[in-house]
Formats: structure tokens, sequence, C-alpha cells
């Protein structure tokens, strides 16, 4: 951990962060998700839920009796030494709504992991992005007890808009978590160049609607 | 800074910070230490790994090759929420820098499509 720099300030090259968020509903794959592309096994952060007195001292966290945590998975992706990607899954359980805008917050864009025995759990990941113009993907997980759906048969269960783009997905394959990555990153770019279009229009609008807060 | 002095003193003597936890704490700049937001180790803070609470000190060792709040928080085992204020506060002291961040241009989308395609 600890590396002896020959030049202590800051390097020409600083690395960037860029976030993508995870989700879905309970056990459909998030955690598998991120760790079949981080570099790092996904470490896990928590976030306290409720306003607390938090002792911050040597080693030592003591929230009060009101405070609740949830737990967040997360991983790496180091492209060189400017440009990293960081991905979050998001927690499952819709109580924790608040934690959603922080976590979702300046991220590119989303995954929503589906279970198809279980769709409606992943209905509120779909309307809290579409409800905020945030660009997702659906990746279908396919457990193995689960009966094969046609793609345009959970596209109309979900009710998602056919330029979302939706894709079959084994979390537990790295090359198909690539695929469903990428796709994402297509849906963002054109996103990007969508919004670059009309800002050229409007000549006043933000160049770029995405990276709020980024 | 010592903590008598500082307003945070509780009846025993321990350092207590009370805030709201929900996180997404503002900079006095405008900026949020977003989970992804990267915070690397200054010349001053370098020189000051030596720092007497163990949990700055350890911040400020890690850091020597920039780190996320997600990823402080977890080296650190505490919450998101204590993360961002200890880092905050290492911010205000000059010892650790927040590094700038990117927005989400053409350019850095198709390097991520040409880096994940590449894994
Ligand atoms: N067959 C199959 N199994 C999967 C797939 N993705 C995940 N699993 C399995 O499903 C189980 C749950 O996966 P997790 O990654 O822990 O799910 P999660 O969404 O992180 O769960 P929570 O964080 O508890 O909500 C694990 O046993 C995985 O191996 C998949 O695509 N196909
Ligand atoms: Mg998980």
């Amino acid at each position: 951990m600890v590396s002896v720099r020959s030049e202590p300030a800051a390097s020409p090259a600083e690395p960037k962060s860029v976030k993508i968020v995870v989700s879905g509903g309970f056990g459909v794959g998030k955690t598998t998700f991120v760790a079949a592309v981080s570099e790092i096994t996904p470490l896990r952060t928590e976030a306290a839920m409720t306003s607390a007195s938090v002792r911050v001292d040597d080693a030592t966290w003591l929230p009060d009796k009101t405070t609740t945590t949830v737990a967040m998975d997360f991983g790496r992706i180091t492209f060189d030494d400017t440009l990293r990607l960081y991905l979050f899954g998001t927690p499952g359980q819709e109580r924790f709504g608040f934690m959603w805008d922080e976590l979702v917050r300046g991220a590119l864009g989303a995954v929503v992991l589906v279970d198809t025995r279980r769709l409606d759990h992943c209905y509120s990941s779909i309307d809290y992005y579409e409800a905020r113009d945030i660009p997702f993907v659906v990746a279908v997980n396919q457990f193995d007890d689960a009966p094969l759906h046609h793609r345009d048969d959970v596209r109309y269960a979900l009710n998602v808009a056919d330029a979302v783009p939706m894709l079959r997905c084994d979390a537990r394959d790295r090359e198909s978590v690539k695929d469903v990555l990428v796709a994402l990153l297509e849906t963002v770019l054109k996103a990007v160049q969508d919004s670059r279009t009309s800002a050229l229009k409007e000549d006043d609008a933000p160049p770029v609607a995405v990276a709020e807060g980024a | 800074m010592t903590s008598s002095d500082d307003g945070y003193t509780d009846h025993d003597g321990t350092l207590v910070r009370p805030y709201l936890v929900t996180g997404g704490r503002t900079r006095p700049d405008g900026r949020v230490l977003a989970l992804e937001t990267l915070v690397t180790t200054t010349q001053r803070g370098d020189a000051r790994s030596d720092h007497r609470r163990f949990e700055q000190r350890h911040v400020l060792v890690a850091c020597r090759e920039a780190l996320s709040i997600a990823e402080i928080a977890a080296e650190l085992e505490v919450p998101s929420g204590v993360a961002q204020v200890l880092v905050g506060d290492l911010v205000d002291e000059g010892l650790l820098r927040i590094v700038e961040s990117t927005d989400a241009n053409e350019q850095v989308i198709r390097r991520l499509i040409d880096g994940v395609r590449a894994l």
C-alpha cells in the first residue's frame, strides 16, 4: 500500500473517475455483476440512514440507536492513469430511496438487472431512472430454474421504451457483463450526442445533461 | 487542532462530530464529496503522515495514490458519511486535495467503450 514516489506533487496525469450504478431487486446478481469485471473484490461500504451523532474517533464510530446502515458493494476498473470506472450496486430495498439519490448523482448511467421469476422487483429501479432521464439498459439475468421468456414479452411486461436496450445476461460471465456495459455506454454516448445537438439548437441550454454534479 | 476547543468535545472528552448522515456533503466551493470523488494527499499531507489520529494517518498514507471516498470508507471500515467528514476535514486542513472531476464528454465515453471491450 505504501509507495515511495519520486515526485510528491501532483503528476500531470490526474486520474478521473466516472460511475455506473447497478440496480435490481434483492439477490438478482448485482454483486456478482460487479465482481465479474472489477479489478478488486467488490468492497463494501455502508451508509447510515438517519441523522445521528457519530463519533469520529480513533477507529471507532458509534451510531445512535435510531441509525440503520445500508450496505453497498462497489468495484473498480482502472483503464489507465487518467481514467477509472467505479461500479456501485444500489441497495435492493425501496425504503433506502434517499440513498439512491446520493448513489446515482453524477452517474453516467445505470444497469437494471432483472430476474424473470420476479419481474416486479425491478419496477422501482426502472421508474427511478425513467423519471430522471438517466440512461439505462435492462439486463435479463437467466437463472437456471427460470422460465425462458421471449425478450419482447419481458419488454412488454416491464413497459420500457424501445430505445432502452434489453440484453440477456449472465452476471457470472465476464464477457456477458462486458456486453451489458458496452450497450449502456453506447446509450450514454447517444444521449450525450443528442443533448449536444439540441444544445446547438437552443444555445443557452446546458451542453451536457448526463454529467450533472460529476 | 486540539479536541478541547473545537466545540465537538463530548462530556467524556472524546471527539464527537454531530452531523446529518444523509451524505452528499457540500464543500465550501459548492462541490460535493461523492462516493466516487477522488482525493489525493498533498505535499503538506505527505509531511503529516505522522498525524496524531490513527484514521487520518491511515488516509494520508493510503491517498498518496488517489482514492475514492467509497474506497476510503471501505478501507477504514466506516460508513461513507464518516469518511466524507474525515476527508472533508483533511481537505480543509490542506492535507488532502480533491481531484478535479471530469465531465462525461464524447471522448471520455468512447475511451470507456474501448476500455471495457479490451478487458
Ligand atoms: N444462474 C445465475 N445465477 C446468478 C446470476 N447472477 C447471480 N447469480 C447467483 O445469484 C446469487 C445472488 O447473487 P448476488 O450477486 O449476491 O445478488 P445481489 O443482487 O448482490 O444480492 P443482494 O445484494 O443481497 O440484493 C448468487 O448465488 C449468484 O451466484 C446469473 O446471471 N445466473
Ligand atoms: Mg449484493
